[in-house]
């Protein structure tokens, strides 16, 4: 059977583009990527799949179309009612993620050696055993571990992390509990593989690895949120800077600041379209984002007049301009992001 | 040291470090010939430790050793199995390091006494100028056959190893292969500029404790039986190699339903925690078999392995003595089987078409090579190695119609192999050219049905309960991994 997963993030009213979804889940932030993504409730699996092949995506695509479950159209892709059934019927508590958001927060690859080797090294040490096959091979988790070791003890990390899985996986759903543990190595525990895994759920090995990376990453908000535990140092290393770049921070300050457009390209030295994109993506993420500090009352009566359709997929920036008006393509799209927003809170 | 004081100094060292009594044959001698300077080829059969001896070499001497090896899964087994070992100044250079990990591994590369790199990455210029920084004391050249041009595995990475070895200052080198016949020999002496005083130590590549057979069946349908009959009446642990990862998971699955027995896939599409899984599940005989693409780690050092069935003939007889290698490494009785179906040639021929570049492609990227970076598989980045090493264009057309050539010739032998009905172990003592006669016996090899029980090879008793890979409960898994009360 063809991959369906995918049929969760399109609708049967919102034509969407492929596109917008492949550059989502792999992490492209351009400001018209976050704009459509925004548009088409993505943004929280920004980072989801960082290595989706172009490839892989679009055969999985053709393959939902050639099946009828999306209809393809210019305007893009719409769920079917074959489809909508199609994802009714194969659902499962394994099938779609909880908490995709947190692919933003932790380096989920650093994370997954760092949390698999922490709990080898704790098993292994409850055993006393100090001879075994590493089970990770990550450099970089091997050495923070390390580090880690010289100024706490073996003791303290077998006791943090085995309280903090059982408190935490006490929380889940117990058959992901289940499924988490199966995956984790130690003493005379070698782990189960996604596909012995799937095979014995009669689930798909993609769907175990999902609901493992979905409960490691939970973890990781779990332990970040305790900070009394010393294993949190291990955690915050794998901390990513969230959907504000360090450069978008900058502009942002220099923008609440009061420094207009012209003036942060001035103390930034940054073109103007790379300014003009830092604030779309501020004003995407930032919910409280001042838009009468670009937007003016005349502005916006131009902009309201222009774009009565309440489509806002279907404004198109050619429109001012057909309709006599000259502005910056940034308003345009402020104004975009700012009714969305408000569409959203309606 | 005279030869004696060496010799013994050489056997403490192996009893001290790696727990072991008496060498393998071939080992004292490779040791033997570096501990007197000479760099050495040596040409040692499957199974038979070939990388302690490099292992051994830096342990005695306390020097640096660099090892290039063509296969990361490799390197990556090697630095699992030393780590394991207690030997824990060992790196991998691969280009599967983040970079992060690349910047870490370079900040710190002098406190690694044991370093691992592939060819490719030697060709970045910040990492080989820091380790043409640190002394080397042996150059470890791992699978040397792929040096040579007519070999079948033959890396274009690899023809830089010459001028690599020379830039380092001509370091004492070690190449190492299991397979290599006169020509190849020549071909990696001269490759790596060994001086003349460099010495070759070749053991035969026969392995006589595994049998070998080939038996032909009409379909594909004849082929599942065959094999259900096998797996479940010759004594395991097995492997069982396949050319196809479709095919290997749907045996895996027709093996988990119509037997009991423990089977697992091992091929490319598996992560890397799932692989070591699957490798371990294996090794602590919790896996009865493995159906494995060629991607099964050649550094998987498991000695009591029984069969080794191929489901899906090789490309190259040189590649079938590799895996069947895999076998017997404890010295006791095992066998080969390769399960055959007349016309199961013509999925090694497509495959062949597929992984060597056409003419129109060669010329296109050969004037574009700038589109070759975004293309990751193993054809583009063959092609790729080799417009590097700026070759002209008619002679990489020319390599790449020779290479076609040489590699249907390889494909040849194999079917040859196959259909001969001389003594099967004589035809690959012939192929690889040693000049030794077999003296063939009921234990030798045979084409046809095979009498396991002959051989006492048959299964002994019920293979243990499936529960032992069994998804357990959470507080259960928990309390047994940290020693919980539960």
């Amino acid at each position: 059977m063809a991959d369906w997963h995918l049929l969760h993030f399109f609708d049967q009213r919102q034509p969407r583009k492929a596109t917008v979804l492949r550059q989502i889940l792999t992490n492209k932030r351009t400001g018209s990527v976050l704009f459509w993504g925004l548009r088409y409730h993505y943004l929280d699996y920004l980072n989801a799949v960082p290595r989706f092949d172009v490839k892989k995506f679009n055969d999985v695509i053709d393959e939902l179309i050639a099946q009828k479950w999306l209809q393809s159209s210019a305007q893009g892709l719409q769920l079917t009612s074959q489809g909508q059934e199609v994802i009714a019927t194969h659902r499962t508590r394994y099938s779609f993620v909880d908490h995709p958001e947190l692919n933003q927060k932790f380096d989920y690859q650093l994370w997954q050696a760092i949390l698999l080797l922490m709990v080898q090294v704790a098993s292994e040490y409850r055993y006393h055993n100090s001879n075994y096959y590493v089970a990770n091979q990550n450099l970089k988790a091997q050495f923070v571990i390390k580090s880690w070791l010289q100024v706490n003890t073996f003791e303290m990390l077998a006791a943090e992390i085995s309280e903090c899985l059982t408190q935490f996986l006490d929380q889940c759903d117990p058959a992901k509990a289940d499924l988490f543990t199966a995956k984790l190595v130690g003493h005379t525990q070698n782990g189960l593989s996604d596909g012995q895994i799937a095979s014995q759920l009669g689930i798909s090995p993609l769907e175990v690895s999902w609901t493992w990376r979905d409960l490691a990453l939970q973890l990781a908000a779990f332990i970040q949120a305790r900070s009394n535990l010393k294993i949190g140092q291990l955690v915050q290393i794998t901390a990513l800077p969230g959907a504000l770049t360090p450069t978008i921070h900058q502009t942002a300050m220099l923008f609440n600041d009061g420094k207009t457009v012209d003036q942060i390209i001035q103390i930034r030295r940054l073109r103007r379209s790379t300014i003009e994109e830092h604030l779309q993506v501020l004003a995407i993420f930032q919910p409280d984002f001042p838009y009468e500090k670009v937007l003016s009352e005349s502005d916006l009566k131009i902009l309201s007049r222009v774009y009565a359709e309440p489509d806002i997929d279907q404004w198109r920036y050619a429109e001012l301009q057909q309709q006599g008006f000259e502005m910056p393509f940034l308003k345009f799209r402020l104004y975009a992001i700012m009714k969305t927003h408000g569409e959203c809170n309606e | 040291m005279n030869e004696i004081e060496i010799k013994t100094k050489l056997q403490q060292v192996l009893k001290q470090e790696f727990g072991f009594e008496n060498f393998k044959p071939g080992q004292a001698e490779t040791l033997m010939s570096l501990v007197e300077g000479h760099s050495t080829l040596a040409i040692l059969p499957t199974g038979t430790g070939k990388s302690l001896c490099y292992q051994l070499y830096g342990k005695f001497t306390h020097q640096r050793v660099l090892v290039i090896s063509p296969l990361i899964s490799l390197m990556q087994d090697q630095v699992e199995q030393m780590k394991y070992n207690r030997i824990s100044q060992v790196v991998a250079l691969t280009s599967k390091l983040t970079g992060q990990e690349r910047d870490f591994v370079l900040h710190n590369l002098a406190n690694y006494q044991f370093i691992f790199a592939s060819p490719e990455i030697l060709q970045n210029e910040l990492i080989f100028n820091q380790l043409r920084r640190l002394p080397i004391g042996l150059l470890v050249v791992d699978e040397a056959h792929c040096i040579a041009k007519w070999g079948p595995d033959f890396r274009p990475d690899y023809l830089i190893l010459g001028k690599i070895r020379q830039l380092l200052g001509q370091p004492l080198t070690l190449a190492l292969t299991a397979t290599a016949t006169h020509e190849v020999e020549m071909t990696i002496k001269k490759q790596l500029r060994f001086e003349d005083d460099s010495q070759v130590i070749r053991y035969s590549i026969d392995r006589p404790n595994i049998f070998l057979n080939v038996e032909e069946v009409e379909s594909e349908m004849a082929k599942n039986d065959r094999l259900l009959e096998l797996v479940t009446t010759i004594q395991g642990p097995g492997l069982i190699y396949f050319s196809s990862k479709k095919k290997a998971d749907e045996i895996v699955e027709l093996l988990t339903r119509k037997t009991n027995l423990r089977v697992a896939a091992y091929h490319a599409d598996l992560n890397l925690e799932d692989r070591f899984s699957i490798q371990h599940q294996f090794i602590e005989n919790q896996l009865d078999v493995i159906c494995a693409t060629s991607a099964f780690g050649m550094g998987v050092n498991k000695k009591d392995i029984r069969y080794v069935i191929h489901y899906h003939l090789p490309a190259d007889l040189e590649s079938y003595v590799q895996e069947i290698g895999r076998a017997g490494r404890d010295g006791q009785q095992s066998i080969a089987i390769l399960l055959y179906v007349p016309g199961d040639e013509s999925l090694q021929y497509t495959m062949q078409i597929d992984s060597a570049p056409q003419k129109n492609e060669i010329d296109y990227y050969y004037h574009h090579p700038e589109l070759l970076k975004d293309l990751q598989d193993e054809n583009h980045q063959f092609l790729k190695a080799f417009i590097n090493t700026q070759i002209s264009l008619p002679r990489l057309e020319s390599f790449f119609t020779k290479h076609r050539q040489d590699k249907s010739a390889a494909l040849n032998q194999m079917i040859a192999y196959i259909h001969t009905e001389q003594c099967k172990r004589q035809f690959i003592l012939d192929a690889f050219k040693e000049n030794r006669t077999v003296h063939h016996n009921e234990k030798c090899c045979q084409s046809g049905p095979v009498d396991v029980a002959m051989l006492g090879l048959e299964k002994k008793k019920q293979a243990e309960l499936k529960s032992a890979l069994k998804m357990q409960n959470y507080h259960q898994v928990l309390a047994e991994l940290f020693a919980q009360e539960k």
